[in-house]
């Protein structure tokens, strides 16, 4: 028996090229983030969104290692879709590690996003990140499970940063929402991928949209400190 | 009511009003639109003096607080973190 891999064959490769630029985007708001937070530490928030983006990007890098690495396992191409060995696929403890780091360091990561906003107790951030957990490593539809989680933490953010952008009509937070909502619209196509292969690269297009959106944002954030300061 | 201006708010304030003077700015001048105490003002001048962040020159009698270009770069550092601030709505 063969294992399914939802994408076409002339689009593999560039899935991992995609993750490793969301990873970079990912690193460099959280690297500055921190910087930030050094300077100003008594706003713990710059800390936590440090926290939260640089496990998505350590999750974005996980993906990238795990798609290079199933490149080796690639056994035939039929009708758009790549099938893979799995007596060799699964024979790799990393392969299973990584994968499902990937996956639980994600949904956590949005999840600790999301906590920035809402300041959950103690206790409800045990028993979310449990809920999490085990809906990433004890599900039998862990595929569907961890796409759906994902898409309903990003409209969670999605929904908050609407909510703030009502109040304050800025324009980095308007960008932010692009970037989070093109991130859940990728996470809902993730779940119809078994549909068409083709649904797979718009996926991981409008994703790559995503990020391009977030890392406006950020550059935004410069060109005002740009604009404001002149000398 | 207006919220308590952190530390570096004041630092913020205090650059700005400099930038906007680039010959440069008395003490007591820096201290009513800083809006600060006179312990206050001395406690942040040397701070910011030993960051290299302003600099004390004389004109005749008067001494001026200067902004240095190391001073201009982290006020703009300071704009850049209230826009991510303002961005990612804290």
């Amino acid at each position: 028996m063969l294992e399914l891999i939802y994408s076409p064959a002339w689009f593999y490769g560039k899935d991992t090229l995609i993750d490793l630029i969301s990873a970079g985007v990912l690193l460099l708001i959280a690297a500055f983030s921190y910087r930030y937070y050094l300077v100003k530490p008594e706003q713990r928030n710059y800390l936590h969104l440090a926290f939260a983006f640089g496990l998505m990007a350590a999750a974005f890098g996980a993906k990238a290692v795990v798609h290079g690495f199933m490149n080796r396992f690639i056994t035939t191409a039929q009708e758009g879709v790549l099938l893979v060995a799995p007596e060799q696929f699964h024979a790799s403890p990393n392969y299973y590690a990584l994968f499902l780091l990937y996956r639980f360091l994600l949904v956590f990561a949005l999840y600790w996003l999301y906590t920035i906003y809402q300041s959950p107790s103690r206790m409800n951030l045990l028993l979310i990140t449990y809920l999490l957990f085990i809906s990433t490593f004890f599900t039998k539809d862990s595929y569907l499970v961890f796409h759906l989680t994902a898409f309903v933490l990003t409209f969670l953010i999605t929904a908050t940063y609407v909510y703030r952008y009502r109040e304050t009509r800025n324009p980095v937070t308007l960008l932010i929402i692009v970037g989070f909502g093109l991130l859940m619209l990728s996470r809902l196509l993730f779940i119809f991928v078994g549909v068409s292969p083709l649904l797979y690269v718009l996926a991981e297009v409008v994703q790559l949209a995503a990020f391009i959106g977030l890392l406006a944002s950020f550059v935004r954030t410069f060109y005002h400190g740009k604009k404001t300061i002149t000398y | 009511m207006e919220r308590k201006r952190s530390r570096i708010d004041i630092i913020s304030d205090i650059l700005g009003t400099l930038l906007a003077k680039p010959a440069g700015l008395k003490p007591t001048h820096l201290m009513y639109k800083g809006n600060l105490s006179h312990g206050q003002m001395q406690q942040y001048l040397k701070e910011l003096t030993e960051k290299g962040f302003v600099s004390r020159t004389r004109k005749g009698t008067q001494e001026l607080i200067v902004i240095t270009d190391e001073g201009a770069k982290f006020k703009r550092k300071i704009e850049e973190m209230k826009a991510f601030e303002q961005g990612f709505a804290f």
